[in-house]
């Protein structure tokens, strides 16, 4: 014997069910088990603190390089704009001192942007490569 | 003329590169990155390393979505980065998401390179000097 855990309070009924789908899938109930601990952890770091925070901060920056964009997207055009945190930091001669400014920031999120130009959304194929992996 | 032996971690054994990302912030870090000409981006890595370099300090204006194979579209996070393959010097874009856990160089990288992938010699050859 080897490597045995023993978990309490497990639910019944949810246990039987996935013995069901184990054997159904010629799984083993470890692997099947390792399996959904690997995408709790994973889901749990998605929805962590810093994560939402994170997310906050992207969504607050989006909108103030809206806002910038319409107040000097023309008068500045092609001058790069740094957005941190949701706010504007600096307006910057070229896109290599922008990054400089943004690196030396101690926020959470940083835009870079080139003023006066269009933001359009981008699709990427993603390819089978993110998939054949064990998550 | 640089050469990295396919990575035997993968069956049949798969092409690999090995490249070293510098941040605007000054941060180098080496990795081996699956080739996969599938992947249209720049280079993809895990979110737990988008962190821990900062990357979201550098990030682009653009909304990034990943379609997953089953057509599913995902919001990627993805920043600007300037990229050292054997010498050769890039601005890509990285791309990650909590949920991929991969390293992968897309086409965006690729294409700016002469590559053979010698699969008998089971070698990649960079063919740009």
């Amino acid at each position: 014997m080897k490597d045995i855990i023993v978990v309490k309070n497990v639910d019944k009924n949810i246990y039987k069910r996935v013995k069901s789908v184990v054997a159904l899938k010629g799984y083993t109930l470890g692997k099947a088990l390792t399996e959904a601990m690997k995408l709790w952890l994973l889901l749990n770091e998605a929805a962590s603190r810093e994560y939402l925070e994170y997310l906050t901060y992207r969504e607050k920056s989006e909108r103030k390089l809206k806002e910038i964009q319409r107040e000097y997207g023309e008068k500045f055009r092609n001058k790069y704009v740094v957005i941190c945190n949701g706010e504007l930091i600096k307006i910057c001669n070229s896109e290599d001192e922008a990054f400089t400014i943004a690196g030396e920031s101690r926020a959470i999120q940083c835009i870079v942007a080139q003023l006066g130009k269009k933001v359009k959304e981008q699709k990427i194929e993603m390819g089978m490569g993110v998939l054949n992996e064990e998550i | 003329m640089r050469k990295f032996k396919y990575s035997k971690d993968h069956k049949p054994s798969a092409p690999i590169i090995k490249a070293l990302i510098i941040t605007a912030r000054g941060r180098k870090y080496e990795l081996e990155l699956l080739v996969d000409i599938g992947f249209s981006g720049g280079i993809l890595i895990p979110y737990n390393l988008y962190e821990e370099l900062k990357l979201a300090l550098f990030e682009v204006p653009e909304k990034y979505y990943g379609i997953l194979p089953i057509g599913v579209p995902i919001t990627l996070h993805t920043a600007l980065a300037k990229v050292v393959i054997d010498g050769l010097e890039f601005k890509i874009h990285i791309h990650s998401h909590p949920l991929i856990n991969k390293k992968l160089a897309g086409r965006e990288l690729l294409n700016k390179m002469k590559i053979l992938l010698n699969g008998p010699m089971e070698e990649l050859e960079l063919l740009n000097k």
